[in-house]
C-alpha cells in the first residue's frame, strides 16, 4: 500500500485517524502498530512474519548489550541485518553475475530460485542498525518494551521508503510519547497534503513524459527528446520521493512525531558535496555516522579519506538496487565528490553561482541517466545528449502536464532564501494564524488540492512510484 | 486559535470519511451515474491463498477504485477541471470546432481526409441492394434507404479549419454515387435538414453532440411513418404531435450525447430544445407492418421516441449495425449472428437501411454476408 493510493486514503487513513484519536494516549501507541503491521501485511502478507520475527531475535540481541560479550552482540546484530539485507536484495544480482561468469569459463550455470525483495528492506534494516549502534555507544537508552522498539521499526509513514530515522532522532519521542498533546495534527495533516500534491500532481506529469518519451526506442530518439526525457526524470523522481517524505513526516506529525527532514531544494546546490546534504539527507547521514566516521572519514589523510567516500558512495549505490547501474551512479558521484574535495571546489567557488549550480544540475542530470536505465541503455542514451539528431517520432505533451511541469520546475528553485525547515515552519505558522477569514480560506484551499489529488487518482491508472521497489 | 486548528483537523478527517460513507451508503445521497462504458471489477473472495499471493488485495483495490460510489463525483471534478482550466477533454474521437461545436474524429476525417471503403465491393453490395429491393417489391414489401447528414456535413463551417475542405471522393460521395447508378431511390436528408436548420427555432442537431437531437429526428420519423402508411394504403395506426415541452437537453435522451460522455460538472450547452410528446390515432383493425431497421446509431433518437412499438408490429426489430437486434418492445436484445436472419426478411414487411453520411466505415457492416441469402430467401415467397 502506498500513500497515494486510493485504499489508503480513502480507507486506511480515515480509520487509522478514527481509530487513533478515539483512544486514550497510553493506547495510542498500540494503534500505530496495528495499524502498521496491517499496512505492511496487505503488501507484503508473507514477510511480516519476516519483520516481526527479525525484530524480536534483533532485540533480544540488543537487550545482551549489558553483557560482557556485549561487542560480539553488536557485531550479531549487524551481521543479521546485513546478511538478511544481502540475502534477500543481492542473492538474485550475485547468482546472476556468478553465471554470467560460468558462461564465459564455460562452466555450467548453478540453478537458483528468485529470492523475492520484502518491501522496504532497505529501509528498515537501517533503521534496526541504527538502533543498535546508537543503543550499543550509549548515545540512547535502549528501549524498555519491545512494542516501543517494533513501533520504531514499523511505524507505517516511514516504513517503506523513508526517511530512514535514526534512532537518535525518535528515541525521547517514543519513550514520552505519553506526555505528546499532539498540537501539529493540522502541519502534518497540510504537510501530507502539499506531498500528496507533489506526488500525484507534479511527479506524476514529470512520469508521463517520461514513460512517452521511454516508448520511442533509443536509436529513434531525437537530441531534444533525449534532454526532456533526462530532465523530466531528474523532477520526477525528486517529486516522487521528496512528495513520498512530506507524506511520511506530515502523517508523523499527525501521530505525535517529529521525523527528520529528507530533502532540502536538492536542484539548487552549487557542488555535488552540497547536494547530498540537500538529497535523501537522512540516507546521507546515516551513511555518514555509521559507515563514513566508523571507516575513519577525513581522520586519516585525503587518500584514505578519498577511500573511504568511494565505498560509502559505492555501498550507497548499491544500497538503492541490486543493479550495476547503481553501483556506477554511486561511484558516478562519489568520484565527482573526490574531484571536489581534491580541486573542483577552490576553482568552483570563483565562478559565478549560477554556473556552479548549472554544473552540479548537469552532473546530477547524467547521474540520472546512469541511474534510471541499464548500463547497455545508458551508454546507448548519453550520447543522444551530445549530439544533433532532429526528432523522428513525435511526442505530444499535453498542456496539463506543461502546466504542471513549469510549476514544478519553479517549485524545485525556489528554495533561495530558506531552508526546508524555515520554509515549512514559516508556512505553518502563516497558514495558522491571523484572522480567522485567512485561516478559513487557506483551509479550504488546502482541502480542494486533497480532493483535487483524490480526483486525478481515481481518474488516472497512472501513478508510478519510484521508491517503492528499494 | 487552538480551536480554530481542531476544528480544521476534524473537518478534514471528516472530508477523508466521507467517500467511506458513501460506500457504506451511511449518507443516503444519490451519486448520478458517469455516462460511457466501464469495465465492471469482479470481487475476488477471500482465502488465505488470495491474501498470502495478494490477489485478494490486488483485487480490492481494482474493485474500489472502479466501483467506489463517491467516483462519479471526482471524475466529474477532475473532468471540470481539465476542461475548464486546461482544455481538455477524457474522451476518444473526440474533436472541438469552433464556437464550441463538438465532433465526430473520426466522421470528420471521413468526411474531409479518409477513404474507408472499398469502392469494388461496395459496388457489389449496391448491386445486390438493388436487386433485394427488386424481390421486396415483388413481394409487397416496403423498402427505404435513408441517409441523415452527419453532423460534420451540416455544420462544416464549425470544423476546424484542417477539417473543412474536402481532399478526397469521399465514402459518402461513393456511396450516393453508386446508387444514383444503380437507380435505386433513397432520401439523401441533407438538403432537407439544411432547410429545418435555417428555420427552426429548436435545433435538429445540437451543439455538443454528434447525432442529431431527438426534435431532429422527429422529422424523419414522421416522415418514415407517412411513407410505410402510404405504402400500406394508409391503413396503419397514426401519430399525432400533442405538444412540445421545451427545456435544456434531457439527460436521457441523445442531446448533447458527447458533452453528457465528457462527464463534467456544469453544462456547456445552455440551449433550450424541443421535445415532442406525441398522441396515438388508433384506427379500427389498423395494421401493424413488421419493420426491420438496419441502422447505425442515428436510429436510437427514432427508437427513442417510444411509439413504435404501438405502431408497428411488436416482432419488428433495430438491428444496430448489423450486430445486435433490438426489439422495438422490451424483448431482450440478440446477437444477428444468432438469428435466422432470412427468415427475418421473409417476415418484415418493411426494410429500412439508416445510415449517416460520414459514418461508412465498415458499412454494411456484415449484411453483405448475408444479402445472397436474404434474396434467395424472400424469392421463395409468392408475389404479391
Amino acid at each position: 500500500m502506498v500513500f497515494s493510493s486510493i485504499i489508503f486514503l480513502a480507507v486506511f487513513l480515515p480509520l487509522f485517524l478514527l481509530s487513533f484519536y478515539s483512544t486514550p494516549t497510553t493506547y495510542k501507541k498500540w494503534i500505530i502498530s496495528f495499524f502498521s503491521i496491517l499496512f505492511y501485511a496487505w503488501g507484503a502478507p508473507v514477510f511480516i512474519f519476516f519483520l516481526i520475527g527479525s525484530s524480536i531475535l534483533d532485540y533480544w540481541i540488543t537487550r545482551q548489550f549489558n553483557s560482557v560479550y556485549k561487542k560480539w552482540f553488536l557485531g550479531s546484530s549487524i551481521l543479521l541485518n546485513v546478511g538478511l539485507l544481502v540475502y534477500f536484495k543481492y542473492f538474485n544480482f550475485f547468482a546472476n553475475n556468478t553465471n554470467t561468469l560460468f558462461n564465459l569459463l564455460d562452466i555450467p550455470e548453478f540453478p537458483y530460485q528468485e529470492v523475492i525483495l520484502p518491501i522496504g528492506i532497505s529501509f528498515f534494516t537501517f533503521q534496526k542498525i541504527s538502533y543498535s549502534v546508537d543503543v550499543y555507544e550509549g548515545k540512547n537508552k535502549p528501549l524498555s518494551h519491545f512494542s516501543d522498539y517494533l513501533l520504531y521499526i514499523i511505524m507505517f509513514p516511514q516504513l517503506i521508503a523513508g526517511p530512514i530515522v535514526r534512532y537518535k532522532d525518535v528515541s525521547l519521542q517514543i519513550q514520552n510519547f505519553n506526555l505528546n498533546k499532539f498540537t501539529e495534527k493540522t502541519p502534518g495533516l497540510y504537510r501530507f497534503i502539499i506531498g500528496l500534491f507533489k506526488k500525484v500532481i507534479i511527479a506524476n506529469s514529470f512520469a508521463f513524459v517520461v514513460e512517452q518519451i521511454n516508448a520511442v526506442p533509443i536509436e529513434s530518439l531525437s537530441t531534444s527528446q533525449a534532454w526532456i526525457s533526462a530532465l523530466a526524470y531528474s523532477f520526477q523522481i525528486y517529486y516522487d520521493f521528496s512528495g513520498y517524505s512530506d507524506m511520511a513526516i506530515g502523517l508523523g506529525l499527525i501521530m505525535g512525531f517529529s521525523f527528520p527532514e529528507n530533502f532540502n531544494f536538492p536542484y539548487i546546490a552549487k557542488n555535488i558535496t552540497e547536494f547530498w546534504q540537500r538529497w535523501h539527507i537522512t540516507l546521507g547521514t546515516w551513511m555518514r555516522d555509521y559507515l563514513y566516521i566508523p571507516l575513519g572519514g577525513n581522520k586519516n589523510g585525503k587518500y584514505r579519506t578519498y577511500v573511504n567516500l568511494l565505498t560509502v558512495f559505492f555501498i550507497s549505490g548499491f544500497w538503492h538496487g541490486a543493479n550495476w547501474n547503481f553501483i556506477f551512479w554511486g561511484l558516478f558521484h562519489g568520484s565527482f565528490l573526490i574531484i571536489e574535495r581534491a580541486f573542483g571546489l577552490k576553482i568552483l567557488n570563483k565562478l559565478p553561482s549560477f554556473v556552479q549550480m548549472a554544473y552540479t544540475f548537469f552532473v546530477v542530470l547524467i547521474g540520472w541517466v546512469l541511474f534510471s536505465k541499464d548500463m547497455s541503455q545508458a551508454m546507448e542514451f548519453l550520447p543522444k545528449l551530445f549530439s544533433n539528431i532532429p526528432e523522428s517520432q513525435e511526442v505530444l505533451i499535453s498542456f496539463k502536464s506543461k502546466f504542471w511541469m513549469v510549476f514544478g520546475l519553479i517549485g524545485a528553485f525556489i528554495g533561495f532564501s530558506h531552508t526546508i525547515t524555515v520554509g515549512f515552519s514559516h508556512f505553518y505558522t502563516w497558514s495558522l494564524s491571523g484572522s480567522y477569514l485567512k485561516q478559513s480560506l487557506i483551509f479550504i484551499g488546502m482541502m480542494a488540492i486533497l480532493v483535487y489529488c483524490f480526483s486525478t487518482l481515481i481518474t488516472s491508472g497512472f501513478n508510478p512510484f519510484i521508491y517503492y521497489r528499494f | 486559535m487552538k480551536n480554530l486548528k481542531n476544528i480544521f483537523f476534524v473537518a478534514a478527517a471528516f472530508l477523508l470519511f466521507i467517500p467511506l460513507l458513501y460506500q457504506l451508503d451511511f449518507l443516503n445521497l444519490k451519486v448520478y451515474p458517469l455516462k460511457g462504458a466501464f469495465e465492471k471489477q469482479t470481487n475476488e473472495s477471500f482465502s488465505w491463498d488470495t491474501w498470502f499471493s495478494k490477489d485478494w488485495q490486488e483485487n480490492k483495490q481494482d474493485v474500489l477504485k472502479s466501483d467506489l460510489n463517491f467516483k462519479p463525483n471526482l471524475v466529474r471534478l477532475q473532468h471540470q477541471v481539465d476542461y475548464s482550466v486546461f482544455g481538455e477533454y477524457h474522451m476518444h474521437n473526440f474533436l472541438e470546432g469552433k464556437n464550441k461545436y463538438f465532433f465526430s474524429k473520426s466522421w470528420a476525417k471521413s468526411r474531409c481526409c479518409n477513404n474507408d471503403l472499398n469502392a469494388d465491393s461496395l459496388q457489389i453490395f449496391v448491386k445486390k441492394l438493388a436487386r433485394l429491393n427488386q424481390v421486396l417489391e415483388q413481394k409487397g414489401k416496403y423498402f427505404q434507404i435513408i441517409i441523415p447528414p452527419s453532423k460534420e456535413e451540416l455544420f462544416s463551417n464549425q470544423l476546424p479549419e484542417e477539417f473543412q475542405t474536402i481532399q478526397i471522393k469521399n465514402d459518402y460521395h461513393l456511396y450516393t454515387n453508386l446508387l444514383d447508378e444503380s437507380g435505386l431511390q433513397y432520401w439523401d436528408l441533407l438538403n432537407k435538414y439544411k432547410q429545418i436548420q435555417d428555420t427552426a427555432t429548436y435545433p435538429a442537431y445540437s451543439k455538443t453532440s454528434v447525432h442529431w437531437t431527438t426534435y431532429g429526428a422527429h422529422f424523419t420519423l414522421l416522415q418514415i411513418l407517412d411513407s410505410i402508411n402510404l405504402f400500406f394504403n394508409n391503413t396503419m395506426n397514426q401519430i399525432e404531435i400533442k405538444k412540445f415541452d421545451y427545456e435544456k437537453f434531457r439527460n436521457e435522451s441523445s442531446d448533447g450525447d458527447y458533452e453528457q460522455t465528457l462527464n463534467l460538472m456544469y453544462r456547456i450547452d445552455q440551449t433550450t430544445f424541443a421535445y415532442p410528446f406525441y398522441e396515438l390515432k388508433p384506427q379500427e383493425n389498423a395494421f401493424k407492418p413488421k419493420v426491420l431497421t438496419i441502422g447505425d446509431s442515428f436510429y436510437w433518437a427514432i427508437k427513442g421516441s417510444w411509439m413504435l412499438d404501438k405502431i408497428y408490429h411488436k416482432e419488428s426489430k433495430y438491428l444496430y449495425y448489423y450486430s445486435t437486434a433490438y426489439s422495438v418492445g422490451s424483448a431482450p436484445s440478440l446477437k444477428v449472428s444468432e438469428m435466422d436472419i432470412v427468415k427475418e426478411f421473409q417476415t418484415a414487411d418493411a426494410i429500412i437501411l439508416l445510415n449517416s453520411s460520414h459514418n461508412l466505415e465498415g458499412f454494411p457492416f456484415g449484411m453483405e454476408n448475408d444479402i445472397d441469402a436474404i434474396i434467395s430467401g424472400l424469392e421463395t415467397l409468392p408475389n404479391k
